[in-house]
């Protein structure tokens, strides 16, 4: 495996520097690089105050793990990660020892200090939270909830921060910070159409978040079921106006896909109880017209006697505050049309407000290549390391060389970075490949899983004489386009990584007979 | 909305019964005075300026505004580009200016459905098609009573020349609606323009005039967080208790078609409409409504004036009682032409003060134009986008100087006006004084629309202009000759011919003249501008301070030519409205004059007949000044408006059951 060469590579560096007390630094660099390459994928959750994030990430882990409101409202850094028990520490920034707390303390520690200013004095302490979850999905990467770049060119910029309680240099510069950190981000766009199109990521390129490229960025259109009732179809409304951003000048230059997604709607389909589902099928009970007259009107659908509804107001507050007013209308067709079960509704929320397709698109996308992102992100960080080092001897100066290119040559040696850099080529433009190429180039290079049965895009169960026919079957069919004259320079290129890659499949399948 | 719109009908029908009185009696001075103060009311512009971050729902509040609801493009992926003006029309005639190349710009009418093309971002792509105003006309009963709608593109984006257009014609708004909503709070660079806004309101103490709006609360259940969020936001950077208004666009269209009482309730326009209405009430609705109610009654008084010394006359039964009377018109006649004389001593006078008052214009222009180039020094330069954008700083400082010329403009205006009141008052001239109902002093009318004085001076600075456009050498003053237009063409628009304001400024010739002048030389500066990004932060300061410093200079000098020439307008339009009162005046006394020489033969019986037609004549003079009394108290009553219901927990739906929060 991959992991395992790459580990050996940062094995064979450091064993490489063990004899020279002089680069005992760049050892421990090294050492470091390793560890964060053994460490799980960090995706960052990043976007202007209030765009969503931490509804989405909500939506994303299925429960309740972040605060959230309408207010602009996450205060600090939170940081999401798999572990076996629940749990919270949190980390200091002047290197203080890391404090363990109650997880019942989160959303104090996160939300903004409303006055209170001994506490605000010490939520300014706090570098990041870490929650640990046990959430099979944190099993794919750590997720990064950051508290929101605001708006450039803001002028007398500030008041949103300094209304949070810290300077906004300082939550402009934590975001970023951990944005930079990140292996790979989520960019959240809440509004649906910036400035100007061409403002639509200067916020993000112009902040020098380095990694963004479509490899490792993918974008989430918010508050889609905002569209709702003007739009009957809020999800279709959000597709058209994700195409139209994905489609404007260079958003497609930096993210991979831009999916709407009604991620309150999402949120709630995971935490809803057995008493909001028998309320909501009260709900659906009444006319449909007359429930959704009702429910657009926010403010007295909460507040307001309507006996032909069925359920109290207090109780159509508390299902608003959780679903929105879409999430009702919709989860009440649901049950008109038939389900009955609070599981099914569940699933059927999760899938209809985007928020499924998200995560097989985030776990396909960044956990089935972390790997590769990762290893890719510490060669970098390797290929810096001669030029931290400062002056050495010649001896010292060779013996780092072999270090780092035991390192860095696996970029060369490992076919998964040829194929990363077909990757890049095909989102840079450069590749001519008709519809079907690029999609069976995706698939080979692992965007729908890792398995082989996946590459090829057979189902699981698939047999080994099947897998292996298909591979030779596409092997001929990548041989062909290398030889084809109609195809040139990189996506030439391209189709030979394509080939190799069946080769090594094939090689795959023999060495499993 | 009614109490103006049913108080400016009223006046209409005043002036319906004063001018052929006026006509009726050869007081052709008096009748042209009314017509001018007619054509004036009729003519006066509401002017309303809508403003916020893109996406907030301006367009659609305009619409909700308006019952109309597509008049304004507002699709989900729409975005306003460009500034729109709605003024009432007798049929409707939309308008788009386009830049026709030649640093100018010409007019092309569109339709209803053709305006997204023009005016929004995806419509016209980084406004490929140059255009740079809509203009709609349209028989919408709401803009009857002369009620202007502005919809401007975001604060705080990228279009340079709009925002600088924006923060010129700010000044000139007699109230501004900003738009916040409840699915995202307010911003930082909405923060900042509001805090610009605040602080240009000061400069001619209008802080009143905006209204501020949180829109789409239909959308979530319980409002009153985001509501507390932003009135705690926009007291901040304002520094003073705003009541903010939740309102509904989406249930006041709603309720167009539905007509459920829900609708209307929770969209809160009645609200919304009270609140802007006593803005406008407290701003110009009072000044247009007294303006013409302070032309009317001092007509009133100078057509009754001979019908009661005539009867006075008939009533007197000595000679020598006769002979007081006849000698007290003759004193006041010979008085009346030594104020027409060209060596009268007011004249002198009125030169005096607005010599003084220009000078003080230019004191204060420098002032402000101080507290900008001290908001660069201490907080542009200190901010990294705009380092990093040296374009944007540029063009902030445009905005916010432009800013400036509008206000001062204002000022102006308001200034003279009192100058008008003042001398009137020490010269016996101030019949029909607003003052007694403690309205402000009336504008003081245009020369064109008045008809005294030949246009020669306009003339000649319009060729200046033209000439300033075609002959300067570089880009810069075209661009500024375009961005000039622009401005003078939405101040002209959004004020109306015969406003009422002043010399000038009205028609925005002045301020668009200014602001053109302003841009071109940014436009030279961006030609020049050599700034290197490697630089570091501190370096890069110094150097920029460096590199504006001519333009700072320009501005000083723009500023100072451009007030010398307003006070010069000005100066002529107060003689001119000066010279006129007193024409009225002798108009009066001769008027009297010569009816008390007419009775001289009369015999008793004549006298009884003569005494029977002279009350009747005086009739209906009287009940004019009875109704015009009327009407001032209630005009000078605009404005009071209900304190807004208690905080926090207001608006519709606002009577959560207790305990439960969102």
């Amino acid at each position: 495996m991959l992991r395992d060469r790459a580990d050996a590579a940062f094995d064979a560096a450091r064993a490489a520097l063990a004899g020279s007390p002089s680069l005992a630094p760049v050892s421990r660099a090294l050492g470091d690089y390793a560890d964060r390459f053994r460490s799980a994928l960090r995706v960052a959750l990043v976007g202007r105050v209030s765009s969503g994030k931490s509804t989405l990430a909500n939506a994303l882990l299925g429960g309740r793990r972040a605060p959230t409101g309408v207010e602009e409202l996450t205060f600090n850094v939170n940081w999401l990660r798999h572990g076996p028990a629940p749990g919270l520490v949190v980390h200091f920034r002047d290197g203080r020892q890391p404090e363990r707390r109650d997880l019942a303390d989160l959303e104090r520690l996160t939300v903004r200090a409303r006055g209170d200013e001994a506490l605000a004095a010490y939520l300014r302490t706090i570098d990041y939270l870490e929650v640990v979850d046990p959430n099979p999905y944190l099993r794919a990467f750590d997720l990064v909830d950051t508290p929101g770049l605001d708006t450039a060119f803001g002028g007398e910029s500030g008041n949103t921060a300094r209304f949070l309680g810290r300077t906004p240099d300082d939550v402009r510069a934590a975001s970023l910070d951990h944005a930079s950190k990140a292996d790979a981000i989520v960019l959240v766009f809440a509004r649906g159409l910036a400035a100007a199109e061409e403002d639509l990521l200067a916020d993000f390129t112009g902040a020098g978040i380095g990694v963004a490229s479509p490899i490792t960025t993918i974008g989430a259109l918010t508050k889609v079921e905002l569209f709702w009732p003007l739009h009957p179809d809020p999800m279709a409304e959000g597709a058209r106006v994700a195409e139209r951003l994905m489609e404007a000048a260079g958003a497609r230059r930096y993210l991979y896909d831009l999916r709407p997604l009604a991620s309150l709607v999402g949120a709630a389909a995971a935490v809803f109880t057995e008493e909001d589902f028998a309320d909501l099928a009260t709900l659906a009970a009444a006319a449909p017209d007359v429930l959704a007259g009702r429910v657009r009107r926010g403010p007295l659908f909460t507040t307001r006697d309507y006996p032909e509804l069925g359920v109290p107001a207090e109780r159509r507050r508390a299902l608003f505050s959780l679903f929105g007013g879409y999430g009702i209308a919709l989860a009440c067709e649901l049950i008109r049309d038939g389900l009955t079960e609070a599981a099914a509704l569940r699933a059927e929320l999760l899938d209809r407000s985007g928020m499924a397709g998200f995560r097989s698109l985030l776990v396909g996308h960044f956990g089935n290549r972390a790997e590769l992102i990762k290893l890719s992100r510490a060669i970098e960080d390797v290929k810096r390391l001669p030029q931290l080092a400062g002056e050495l001897g010649p001896r010292d100066r060779m013996t780092l060389d072999r270090a780092v290119a035991a390192v860095t040559e696996l970029e060369f040696k490992e076919h998964a970075f040829a194929e990363f850099s077909v990757l890049r080529n095909h989102y840079d433009g450069l590749l001519t490949f008709a519809e079907p190429e690029v999609a069976e180039l995706l698939r080979v290079t692992g965007e729908f899983g890792l398995s082989l049965a996946d590459r090829l895009g057979l189902p699981g169960a698939a047999a080994p004489a099947e897998m292996d026919s298909r591979t030779r079957e596409r092997l001929r069919h990548w041989a062909a386009v290398d030889l084809d004259p109609s195809y040139g320079g990189a996506t030439r290129r391209a189709g030979q990584v394509v080939r190799r890659s069946y080769e090594l499949m094939i090689n795959e399948l023999e060495g499993r007979s | 909305m009614r109490a103006f719109d049913v108080l400016r009908t009223e006046i209409l029908g005043v002036f319906a019964v004063l001018t052929p009185l006026a006509r009726r009696t050869d007081a052709d001075e008096t009748a042209r005075r009314l017509g001018a103060a007619e054509h004036r009311l009729r003519d006066g512009r509401l002017t309303v300026v809508v403003c916020g971050e893109f996406k907030r729902g301006k367009s659609r509040l305009l619409n909700a505004l308006l019952d109309e609801p597509e008049l304004f493009p507002t699709d989900t992926t729409y975005a306003t580009s460009l500034v729109t003006t709605v003024t009432y029309g007798s049929q409707e005639k939309i308008t788009v200016s386009v830049e026709d190349g030649a640093g100018g710009l010409s007019g092309v009418p569109i339709g209803r459905d053709e305006i997204r093309w023009y005016a929004t971002e995806s419509g016209n792509p980084r406004n490929d098609k140059k255009a740079r105003l809509v203009a709609v006309e349209t028989p919408n009963p709401k803009l009857s009573s002369g009620l202007t709608l502005v919809d401007t593109p975001g604060v705080g984006g990228v279009y340079e020349e709009h925002t600088v257009v924006t923060a010129g014609f700010l000044p000139q708004a007699d109230a501004l609606i900003f738009v916040a909503d409840v699915t995202q709070p307010l911003t930082d660079s909405e923060l900042a323009f509001l805090a610009r806004a605040a602080e240009l309101a000061k400069i001619t103490d209008d802080a009143d005039a905006q209204v501020f709006v949180l829109t789409k609360i239909d959308v979530v259940g319980d409002y009153q967080a985001m509501l507390a969020n932003t009135t705690a936001k926009v007291a901040q950077v304002t520094g003073r208790q705003v009541e903010v208004v939740p309102v509904s666009s989406q249930a006041k269209l709603d309720y167009l078609g539905s007509e459920d009482p829900e609708d209307l309730e929770l969209s809160n326009f009645g609200r919304l409409e009270e609140v802007l209405w006593a803005a406008l009430a407290r701003r110009r609705a009072r000044l247009v409504l007294g303006d013409a109610l302070a032309t009317q009654e001092a007509a009133a008084r100078a057509l009754l004036r001979p019908v009661e010394t005539a009867i006075e006359a008939l009533k007197k039964s000595t000679e020598e009682e006769l002979r007081a009377l006849k000698g007290d018109l003759a004193a006041k006649e010979a008085r009346l032409n030594e104020l027409m004389s060209n060596t009268a001593a007011w004249r002198q006078d009125a030169r005096e003060l607005l010599h003084r008052l220009g000078r003080e214009l230019v004191r204060r222009g420098q002032d402000e134009l101080g507290q900008v180039w001290h908001r660069l020094d201490t907080k542009y330069l200190y901010d990294d986008d705009y380092l990093d954008e040296p374009e944007l700083l540029v063009s902030q400082v445009m905005a916010d100087v432009t800013a400036v010329a509008g206000a001062v403009g204002l000022l102006a205006e308001r200034r003279g006006a009192k100058v008008v009141a003042e001398i009137s008052r020490s010269n016996g001239l101030d019949l029909g004084t607003p003052a007694a109902y403690r309205l402000p002093p009336p504008p003081v009318p245009d020369i064109e629309v008045t008809g005294r004085l030949g246009d020669d001076e306009q003339a000649v600075s319009d060729y200046r202009q033209v000439r300033d456009v075609v002959l300067g050498s570089s880009t810069g003053e075209r661009i500024g000759g375009v961005i000039g237009s622009v401005l003078g063409g939405i101040v002209g628009t959004v004020l109306g011919a015969g406003a009422g304001a002043v010399a000038g400024v009205a028609g925005g010739g002045w301020l668009g003249k200014m602001a053109g002048r302003l841009f071109g030389a940014k436009a030279a500066y961006r030609e020049t501008e050599r700034v290197t990004r490697i630089q570091d932060r501190k370096a890069r300061r110094q150097s920029l301070k460096v590199e504006l410093m001519p333009l700072r200079q320009a501005q000083e000098r723009y500023l100072a030519g451009a007030v010398e020439e307003l006070t010069g307008r000005l100066t002529r339009a107060v003689v001119a409205e000066l010279d006129s009162r007193i024409a009225q005046e002798k108009e009066s006394v001769t008027a009297a004059t010569r009816r008390l020489r007419g009775m001289e033969q009369d015999t008793v019986k004549q006298s009884r007949e003569r005494l029977a037609v002279l009350e009747a004549e005086r009739r209906p003079l009287d009940r004019a000044l009875g109704q015009i009394a009327g009407l001032a108290a209630e005009v000078a009553g605009l404005g009071g408006h209900r304190p807004p219901p208690d905080m926090p927990g207001s608006g519709p739906g606002a009577a959560g059951p207790p305990g439960a929060d969102g």
